[in-house]
């Protein structure tokens, strides 16, 4: 099942879709209904430095709702996984 | 007037109590700058105990003020301590100035007058300063970065939405909500459902 997060589409938000895009190994689909997603078929693995966010960003990163389960947020990596 | 009519027009005062009466003047009026625009005296009235007291106000500007309460002879209560700790300090005022270079003028003038600017941070809508004053009491002054979009009303209406659902449903079990984790993941299901509703 694919693993998703889904990012509201307000300016705050863009460092998060950017940075995505360029560290890659996900798709970015985009706005829909007011949200972008970033997907994955089975694993989105981030790292804070790598996305350039700050910790206020990188701490509400997933405040548009994700789909899967989260195997690991800590303060530098993210890794959500497939619910399978 | 049908009272979908109704609207308010901002702030007119925020009032708190004071227990430094003559820090809490020097502070406002001669460290922020702040016209001192209106005192009541009074003997204490009302029903039950309420001793005398002083009510004044500083302009905070477009007609708002910031208000306090200084109760004569009454000892401060040890409930209404300012503790310097994240849930007494979620209780503050934030002014708003347009600019940036306003926002920097007001953290030189303050650190000038020896004002300890504890933060400067450039948050989600609103980039701030933050400071105490005499009682402790947390302050902001700010400068939006941005206006509130429908997306940021819609995106809140589901967040709650979501977080008070799983509180119900927690507590019906007993339990309690205690991490953020699970509402994103409510969020998510009522976010996908708008999006699919949209293709």
């Amino acid at each position: 099942m694919t693993v998703l997060i889904y990012v509201p589409d307000i300016p705050e938000f863009k460092p998060l879709l950017e940075g995505a895009a360029k560290v890659g190994g996900c798709r970015i689909e985009p706005a829909r209904a007011g949200y972008w997603a970033i997907a994955a078929e089975d694993e989105l693995r981030f790292e804070r430095r790598a996305l350039g966010l700050g910790p206020a960003l990188w701490n509400s990163a997933l405040t548009g709702g994700f789909r899967g389960r989260i195997e690991e947020y800590g303060r530098d990596v993210m890794r959500i996984v497939s619910e399978g | 007037m049908s009272d979908n009519d109704l609207s308010l027009s901002g702030v007119h005062h925020a009032a708190r109590p004071t227990w430094k009466l003559r820090e809490t003047l020097e502070f406002y009026r001669d460290v922020m700058g702040l016209k001192l625009v209106h005192c009541v005296s009074a003997r204490g009235w009302g029903k039950g105990y309420h001793p005398d007291f002083l009510h004044f106000f500083f302009d905070s500007g477009n007609g708002s003020t910031i208000a306090f309460f200084y109760y004569l002879g009454h000892a401060q209560p040890d409930h209404l301590h300012h503790r310097a700790e994240f849930d007494n300090d979620a209780h503050h005022t934030a002014w708003r100035v347009e600019t940036k270079e306003e926002l920097e003028a007001w953290r030189e003038r303050l650190e000038s007058r020896g004002v300890e600017i504890m933060y400067q941070i450039e948050h989600e809508v609103v980039e701030s300063i933050y400071f105490r004053d005499p009682n402790g009491y947390y302050l902001e002054i700010g400068r939006p970065l941005r206006e509130f979009l429908a997306i940021d009303c819609s995106d809140a209406e589901m967040t709650l939405e979501a977080a008070i659902a799983l509180e119900d449903e927690m507590a019906a079990r007993g339990e309690q909500l205690k991490a953020i984790e699970p509402v994103w993941k409510a969020k998510g299901d009522l976010v996908s459902r708008r999006v699919e509703a949209e293709v």
